[in-house]
């Protein structure tokens, strides 16, 4: 088996994740870049098993998404976008997805989440992906994204159009960024699903993921404050 | 290694902490008085560390922040804050720092809480302001000396903001230090996190448990009186 070193540490991070509720039963990935040529996901599915992940929970890739060992399932939903950003950005060696309360609440809303504390100032705001043409669904670009995509992935189809209309966004709003990288990790969300934070390595996406998070249970708290304030100085 | 029961006690009091919901991996700090002449404190990074900790990720300092026993990692960088908390109340014998979830919320607006106290006794939460960014950035474009204490990272710039906070620290909870005979004391810094002190660490983790609790209340009860079915009942 390749890279049990690294398996078991992504299966410490996956225990923190829980166990810090930044990764839910919903969904979620982890990601990080082993050497130059290969790249270690978790698998499809390991949220709906509730997290309780094993070494052979993985699939190693190489740059391009071809499978170079993988067990039972193929990578998770997260996998395209992952790999873009692996691609895209020399400095990230580690990708986190999530669909976090907080900053999903955000997601949902196709809202940015601003820096609420100065926990959160570094990394700046954290921009909500769109697919801008709601129909991306359709069979036809369906079939158009199937014929791109790397083999052997298992994940639900329905989910690669969406997934791909991110991309090129992903460029829009961090290609000017990418030197970021080298003090601190980069998040955004993406329209009505969740986060994904890239970093240099695992255990600064974990940090930076809670930071997100902590600033997006922020700004909500606090606008709660404020409207029971706003709604008890007219009584 | 010096204090060996004291940081077992924290690490104990940490899961704890993690257990409860009132530290989590964005920062935070414990300390505690363990002699006259030392202070035992959690190290630089342990939330980012994920609050994994070891007997050896403390650091022993004096009263005046020079190093008595380090391993691995200086101590944090809210040193010269920890420092003047023990100099200013001799008799507090333990602070906490956390970025606990409900408190910050109150913390990154500027409002002090009122705390009703088991006994009834309102006390308040004073929030520090000081503007972090703009201090640090100013000192960084124009440095003048500051003393870093020698047990936390050389960041004369976070010194920089700690000497903001010390005069409104004074002003807002000097003159309260007997209250640390009673239930603790406790302060925000704006859009930072909770600080709390008391004679020991059980009492201090039951205050900021109380200080959560409460900060909780208020915002889970804003989403219930604003909410339009119960406005129609």
């Amino acid at each position: 088996m390749l890279y049990t070193d690294e398996r078991k540490y992504l299966l410490g991070i996956i225990d923190d994740l829980v166990k810090y509720r930044l990764v839910d039963c919903t969904g979620g990935m982890v990601a990080v870049r082993c050497n130059a040529d290969h790249l270690l996901f978790s698998a499809a599915g390991e949220s709906f098993r509730r997290w309780h992940s094993g070494v052979d929970d993985f699939v190693v890739t190489d740059n391009a998404g071809k499978v170079i060992e993988r067990h039972e399932r193929g990578a998770a939903a997260g996998f395209l976008i992952a790999l873009e950003l692996f691609n895209q950005f020399p400095l990230c060696n580690a990708v986190l997805h999530a669909h976090s309360e907080y900053s999903l609440a955000f997601a949902a809303l196709d809202l940015p989440v601003a820096p609420a504390a100065h926990l959160m100032q570094t990394l700046g705001e954290v921009p909500c992906l769109r697919a801008e043409d709601q129909q991306i669904k359709d069979e036809s670009s369906v079939t158009h994204t199937r014929s791109k995509f790397p083999t052997r992935w298992t994940t639900a189809p329905k989910l690669w159009p969406s997934t791909c209309n991110c991309v090129p966004q992903i460029e829009k709003h961090f290609g000017h960024r990418k030197q970021e990288l080298e003090r601190h990790g980069l998040a955004f969300t993406t329209y009505q699903h969740g986060i994904y934070v890239f970093a240099r390595n695992i255990d600064e996406a974990f940090n930076n993921l809670a930071r997100v998070e902590a600033s997006a249970r922020t700004h909500i708290y606090s606008s709660a404050i404020l409207e029971r304030e706003s709604r008890e100085s007219l009584h | 290694m010096l204090y060996t029961e004291q940081r077992t006690k924290l690490i104990s009091v940490t899961s704890d902490l993690i257990a409860n919901e009132l530290l989590e991996c964005t920062g935070g700090m414990l300390a505690l008085r363990v002699s006259p002449d030392h202070l035992l404190t959690s190290t630089f990074g342990a939330g980012f560390r994920r609050w994994r900790l070891g007997l050896d990720d403390f650091i022993v300092c004096d009263n005046e922040g020079n190093v008595v026993e380090k391993h691995e990692h200086v101590g944090p960088a809210s040193m010269l804050m920890i420092l003047e908390l023990f100099r200013m109340f001799p008799s507090c014998g333990a602070v906490l720092h956390s970025h606990a979830e409900f408190s910050l919320a109150f913390a990154s607006l500027d409002r002090t809480m009122a705390l009703r106290q088991p006994d009834l006794s309102v006390s308040e939460v004073p929030c520090l302001r000081a503007d972090d960014q703009n201090i640090k950035e100013d000192y960084l474009r124009n440095p003048y000396p500051v003393k870093v204490p020698a047990a936390m990272p050389y960041r004369p710039e976070v010194v920089a903001v700690s000497q903001h906070l010390l005069p409104q620290l004074k002003a807002k909870l000097g003159h309260r230090g007997e209250e640390l005979a009673g239930y603790g004391l406790a302060y925000t810094s704006y859009r930072h996190g909770l600080t709390v002190l008391a004679s020991n660490i059980d009492d201090a983790f039951d205050a900021m448990a109380r200080i959560e609790a409460q900060a909780r209340t208020y915002i889970v009860g804003a989403s219930i009186t604003g909410s339009e079915a119960l406005a129609r009942t």
